[in-house]
């Protein structure tokens, strides 16, 4: 076997010396990536087996599937509307009013519409809207499936010819995905009047009217319909992501908080991927 | 395997060896070959942890073998797709031990009536005559609206069975069957049949040596 040369030991101790230890680093890191690749590998084969589950069977069991998907967008979207539309009110007075403020200090008040469109409508409302679901509801979620694991009431469901992905994921995936486009539909809305209501109270020149009517000029088609797919894909990521985190494996007591961070973590990711494939056909379509 | 004097076989475990836990786990059960027939009744004797219950779920298809095959009627349940395993575990009723694993955030007649309303594709109330009957029989009709955590175990357990009875199977399995106030929990079984036009069953009982027997 060959020698390590003279530079890569010098290297080496001197790395050791400022108190790196440069294998270990290595097999963490090397870990860590394997540890990624896996649950990216198991997110995508479980979030295909949900969407062959919705395929091949969308009005098996409807009678009661379709209230299961109505609790959940009343867990997910109706619930937590009051918080979206607290967060929507302080954005648009801590963020929006003074940008408005600002546009017209350096006279391009006739940009309005085309960077709230930017910024709220492409960018914040799905964002803050499916980080409001992941934390308030997601976070739950991988509690309650993963305690359900755990209490054996998984193989209870198979046990009685229930598919439990038909049963517990099939309707938070689309109850998710449906509330996280109400709730960015409401944010925006409510992010745009109490960023005008902040712009009015600074004594901004800027009519209602022509307010919106820049936005309204600003806004295409195609934000319309990505916005859309944006904010529902935002709502799958989140409930594939805590479904699988908590259907896994059976969890125990101290496993809960690890896992439900791992979830929240593993979502963000999914997020910011999304995020970019997103500005990306932005970027393409014009 | 052909038909035995009892009648049909139903299921089959050939060389059929079970895991404790994940498939990783050294084998609690090792090379059982094990024939269910039509109107037969087993009990499943063991000490504690000698993998009683992973036998019956493995039986059941609830839990994958580590070796050997699971056979329904002469059919490979490996071979089978998902949904021929959905429509097969409706035939096949199971009791888990400790409380049956009812679903909290369901009363006991919905936990009841949930393979009901999911296999007939309707709601509650349309279940909900089968459902007093089947609560009616196991003696527990007064507890209908009541929440499992609220009920003991011995109750829990009936509600169980009436669940797993909701479908009427073709198997039961009874992990740790119900126990009825001054009789053996054994006692229960020659009832069964005859409340519910006759299931065959297997029971899982924890005393006695172990093996099976008929």
């Amino acid at each position: 076997m060959a020698e390590p040369s003279t530079s890569s030991l010098s290297v080496a101790r001197l790395l050791r010396t400022f108190g790196f230890a440069p294998r270990s680093y290595i097999v963490a890191v090397g870990g860590w990536l394997l540890r990624a690749i896996a649950t990216g590998r198991g997110l995508v084969a479980f979030g295909l087996i949900s969407l062959g589950v919705m395929v091949t069977r969308p009005t098996a069991s409807s009678a009661v599937v379709r209230p299961l998907i109505g609790e959940q967008i009343a867990r997910a979207g109706l619930r937590l509307l009051p918080m979206v539309l607290f967060l929507a009110a302080a954005l648009g007075f801590a963020v929006i009013g003074q940008m408005v403020a600002l546009l017209r200090q350096v006279g391009a008040q006739d940009l309005v519409g085309t960077v709230m469109v930017a910024a709220v409508v492409r960018e914040l409302g799905p964002l803050v809207a499916a980080f409001v679901v992941l934390l308030r509801v997601g976070t739950g979620t991988v509690i309650e499936l993963g305690s359900a694991r755990a209490l054996g009431e998984v193989e209870a469901l198979e046990a009685l010819g229930v598919d439990p992905v038909h049963y517990l994921v099939v309707p938070r995936v689309i109850g998710m995905a449906v509330a996280t486009l109400a709730l960015t539909v409401y944010f925006i809305l409510a992010t745009l009047c109490s960023g005008y209501l902040f712009a009015f109270l600074q004594d901004v020149p800027l009519t209602p009217g022509e307010y919106f009517r820049q936005i309204a000029l600003a806004l295409t088609w195609l934000d319309f319909v990505l916005l859309a797919l944006k904010a529902a894909g935002f709502g799958v990521i989140i409930a594939v992501v805590t479904c699988y985190q908590g259907l896994a494996y059976p969890l125990q007591l101290s496993d809960v908080s690890p896992t439900t961070t791992v979830a929240v973590v593993a979502s963000t990711i999914a997020f910011v991927v999304l995020d970019a494939l997103f500005i990306v056909m932005y970027l393409l379509a014009g | 395997m052909s038909n035995s004097a009892s009648g049909e076989t139903l299921v089959e475990l050939r060389a059929a060896s079970v895991a404790g836990g994940p498939l990783a786990s050294p084998a609690t059960v090792e090379a059982v070959d094990w024939a269910i027939c039509a109107r037969e009744v087993w009990v499943v004797g063991g000490l504690p942890g000698t993998g009683k219950s992973q036998l019956l779920m493995a039986a059941a298809g609830l839990l994958p073998l580590a070796a050997g095959q699971l056979v329904w009627r002469g059919r490979a349940f490996a071979d089978m797709t998902s949904n021929e395993r959905i429509e097969l575990r409706r035939r096949i009723g199971f009791v888990f031990s400790d409380g049956g694993r009812l679903f909290d955030h369901l009363t006991v007649a919905q936990n009841v009536g949930l393979p009901l309303t999911y296999h007939r594709n309707c709601g509650w109330d349309a279940v909900a005559e089968d459902v007093s009957r089947l609560l009616d029989v196991l003696g527990i009709s007064a507890l209908a609206d009541a929440r499992p955590r609220q009920m003991t175990r011995n109750h829990r357990q009936r509600a169980a069975l009436a669940r797993a009875l909701a479908l009427r199977p073709e198997v039961l399995f009874l992990d740790n069957p119900p126990r009825r106030a001054g009789c053996p929990r054994i006692a229960l079984a020659p009832q069964l049949p005859r409340l519910l036009d006759g299931p065959r069953q297997s029971l899982s009982h924890p005393q006695g040596g172990g093996g099976g027997h008929r």
